[in-house]
């Protein structure tokens, strides 16, 4: 069974944007649009609309998010609870990577 | 620019078409927008077994309701475009390899011929493209007629060469 913090591995150059999209989702359901400005807000990086379908579809059809009905043409999309598992993993996973690096910074 | 949705599958777009153009709409226009949809459609068409599960899942939840699952294995075969038969994927793969190289040798005898040239560099890029849309025919686009065929491969093949064109042309700006 793969490791819930390999979830994005084979994302390949939609591993970041599908990793920001999750990170957006945690705080409430957003819209395309909405996921944009907030990913941009946390994180200066604002993604093209092909960019962030390319990661919301991926993250789709590994039952990250779903996607909710509305009567708005921009549908909201929500974190699942396999995809706040695997964020959360993966979260865990790079404070690890971080914290060897800054003891190997401090150390240097 | 939402016209530009219209290189994505028509499932997909029938899934996402319409929060992709609210989000297009409210952006200027701009080239890294074109290049980003562009690549977007390419990524779409080359993945569609990551791209287009809830897309097609959906499609094919539509249909059941609608005609009792009657066109369910036309939609999973014609817009899924899993399943290729080991003989398909190898005809794909010769003509993508060897295009590859024909078009890799025409474009070095041009380059020997002309010199250096931001334009013929920046085409060097189509040599590598054009044999992957047309090993495509016996892969994702096996069932769909010829002249939809064709006017994928010349429609993809014109926007990367404009974008390659004025990414010379910038270039030799510079």
């Amino acid at each position: 069974m793969r490791k819930q913090d390999e979830e994005l591995d084979d994302f390949g150059r939609f591993a970041e944007p599908a990793l920001m999209v999750l990170i957006s989702l945690a705080e409430a359901p957003k819209h395309g649009y909405a996921m944009t400005d907030d990913i941009e807000r946390i994180s200066g990086v604002r993604f093209g609309p092909g960019t962030l379908y390319g990661a919301i579809t991926r993250l789709e059809s590994r039952g990250l998010i779903e996607r909710l009905e509305s009567d708005d043409r921009r549908n909201p999309y929500r974190l699942t609870g396999l995809g706040a598992r695997a964020l959360r993993a993966r979260l865990a996973s790079l404070q690890a990577v971080a914290r060897v690096g800054q003891r190997r910074l401090a150390s240097a | 620019m939402t016209w530009l949705l219209k290189l994505y599958p028509r499932p997909w777009r029938r899934r996402y078409g319409d929060e992709v153009a609210a989000i297009v709409a409210e952006q200027p226009f701009s080239i890294a927008l074109v290049i980003d949809l562009i690549a977007g459609a390419l990524d779409v068409w080359l993945h569609p077994d990551v791209t287009m599960a809830a897309a097609t899942t959906s499609a094919a939840g539509h249909n059941a309701k609608t005609t009792g699952g009657r066109m369910l294995t036309q939609v999973l075969r014609l817009d899924c475009a899993a399943g290729f038969s080991k003989r398909e994927l190898w005809l794909s793969t010769i003509a993508t390899i060897g295009g590859t190289i024909l078009l890799t040798l025409a474009w070095m005898w041009l380059h020997l011929r002309i010199g250096d040239n931001p334009y013929t560099d920046s085409f060097s890029v189509l040599a590598f493209i054009l044999p992957m849309l047309l090993g495509m025919r016996f892969t994702y686009l096996k069932d769909k007629p010829f002249s939809v065929y064709i006017a994928f491969v010349v429609t993809m093949s014109a926007l990367v060469a404009a974008v390659l064109a004025m990414a010379a042309w910038i270039s030799s700006l510079l």
